[in-house]
């Protein structure tokens, strides 16, 4: 990455074509691999993975340069953001948007909600021991991911898996902060439930009801 | 053991497993991978070959049209020349078919053209809405109208009952109160004519406050939209005959203090 990232992107909204290649050429790995990642993570057979992450990278970029490339000039490298990992921002947030576009209404059909989770109440906990047994752990987090529709698991992955800031998430999504607490407070609910139920098989396979386990 | 102590061990656990956090993966869109590493993170899985594929660098074509399509967005800086800025999507593996078709089109265009005073007539469209709070079929009326709020994404689908042949175009105006006011949505156009329009509240009403607001989309062939900023009656669905289609939906901003 260049070390003057910002008097590149200078030069390239100054509509300069030597400086708009270079920063394409910098920003272009930084998008497809966040492009590449979300749809790898989608557990959706994908129709062509190296069409849809080409075709999802342009759309990336449509947006990034629309109305005299707005989205680059909301970049303050005041804010303590990098531009690439800006642009990444932007890159999921993009993505997001397309998948949710294309699919009718996907995410009203979350089925985590607390009141479905069955709550059981009185029982001791005996999860516990699924974090010692590396069997147990693939288990319960196949169990998981089986229960979290595509919203549930990008903030799983988000959350829990890379611990990104909250407000990242909250910019990225267009959830408020309380809303993403909620989420983590949903998911660590459901991550006691399902292990209580795996730790309660001897077995240790995941009992999950069809009508919650998401198509 | 507290939930939060769980979700902090399933992360850790999760983050042993989880393959995409390899930063060879980052080091392969960057191409710097030799061969045989690219070799090695292929072997496996049908999902490790999946992945090389999705992370294999970008073209020298595919990165020379983006540039291209960068440096034609930066010089459109001519505020006022379009109501909507539009964008046709574009397919670069499908390039060739693309080109196939643009070429059909244009000679059956041409001929119709020829024998026409006027494009062929566009196929009905219709107007989906999604987001908000609930989204509706906005061709059937419904109480149900989409709630906004601040930073909530709104999406708007606008498809054609066929596949269109030739160029078509589209604008978006919000109607509160009997006023009009041009709005300026990105309107990505594919090649089937079928048009989508996402973006924030933000995005696509700046400056509009809290209440209930009136869509209208109009579609229609090149040279057959109004010019300047139609009146309300000039929109309504008992209006006069058009040139071109007029769909509208309802959505609801709602007062940021509102919970």
């Amino acid at each position: 990455m260049p070390e003057d990232i910002a008097a590149l992107l200078r030069r390239a909204l100054a509509g300069e074509r030597a400086a708009v290649r270079a920063l394409i050429d910098a920003l272009a790995p930084v998008v497809q691999a966040r492009v590449a990642r979300m749809l790898l993570r989608r557990r959706a057979p994908q129709r062509d993975i190296r069409q849809e992450t080409e075709d999802l990278v342009q759309e990336v970029f449509v947006v990034l340069f629309a109305d005299s490339a707005r989205a680059l000039r909301q970049w303050d490298p005041a804010r303590g953001m990098s531009l690439p990992n800006f642009v990444g921002l932007v890159a999921e947030r993009e993505v997001i948007s397309i998948l949710r576009s294309k699919r009718r209404n996907p995410w009203t059909e979350e089925p985590m909600l607390d009141e479905e989770l069955d709550p059981k109440h009185g029982e001791q906990p005996s999860a516990e021991r699924l974090f010692e047994d590396r069997e147990a752990l693939a288990a319960l987090l196949a169990a998981i991911r089986a229960r979290l529709g595509d919203r549930g698991m990008l903030l799983f992955q988000w959350l829990v898996v890379e611990g990104r800031p909250v407000e990242e998430i909250c910019a990225a999504l267009g959830m408020t902060p309380d809303a993403v607490y909620a989420w983590k407070s949903r998911l660590a609910k459901l991550v006691r439930e399902v292990a209580e139920d795996l730790a309660s098989d001897p077995g240790l396979s995941p009992r999950i009801p069809s009508s919650k386990v998401k198509p | 053991m507290k939930d939060d102590d769980l979700l902090d061990a399933l992360g850790r656990a999760a983050r042993k497993d989880d393959r995409l956090a390899d930063p060879r993966w980052d080091a392969l869109a960057r191409g710097e991978l030799s061969d045989e590493e690219i070799k090695t993170l292929a072997e496996g899985s049908d999902a490790a070959r999946d992945a090389v594929e999705a992370f294999r660098p970008l073209g020298e074509p595919t990165r020379a049209r983006l540039t291209e399509q960068a440096l034609a967005a930066l010089g459109a800086q001519n505020p006022g020349a379009a109501p909507a800025e539009v964008v046709r999507r574009k397919h670069p593996r499908r390039a060739l078919f693309v080109l196939l078709a643009a070429c059909l089109a244009a000679l059956v265009a041409f001929v119709w053209l020829a024998r026409n005073d006027a494009g062929p007539p566009l196929p009905a469209y219709a107007l989906a809405v999604e987001g908000g709070d609930r989204p509706f079929r906005a061709d059937t009326p419904s109480p149900d109208e989409p709630r906004l709020a601040p930073g909530s994404r709104l999406s708007l689908s606008i498809r054609p009952a066929a596949d269109v042949l030739g160029a078509v175009e589209a604008r978006a105006y919000s109607i509160r109160d009997g006023v009009v006011a041009p709005s300026r949505p990105r309107i990505e156009i594919a090649a089937s004519g079928a048009m989508l329009v996402t973006g924030t509240r933000e995005e696509l009403f700046p400056d509009v406050g809290p209440g209930r607001l009136q869509i209208v989309i109009l579609v229609g062939r090149p040279g057959t939209l109004p010019e300047h900023t139609p009146a309300a009656a000039e929109l309504a669905p008992e209006g006069p005959p058009r040139a071109f289609q007029v769909l509208r939906a309802a959505v609801w901003l709602t007062d940021p203090n509102e919970r």
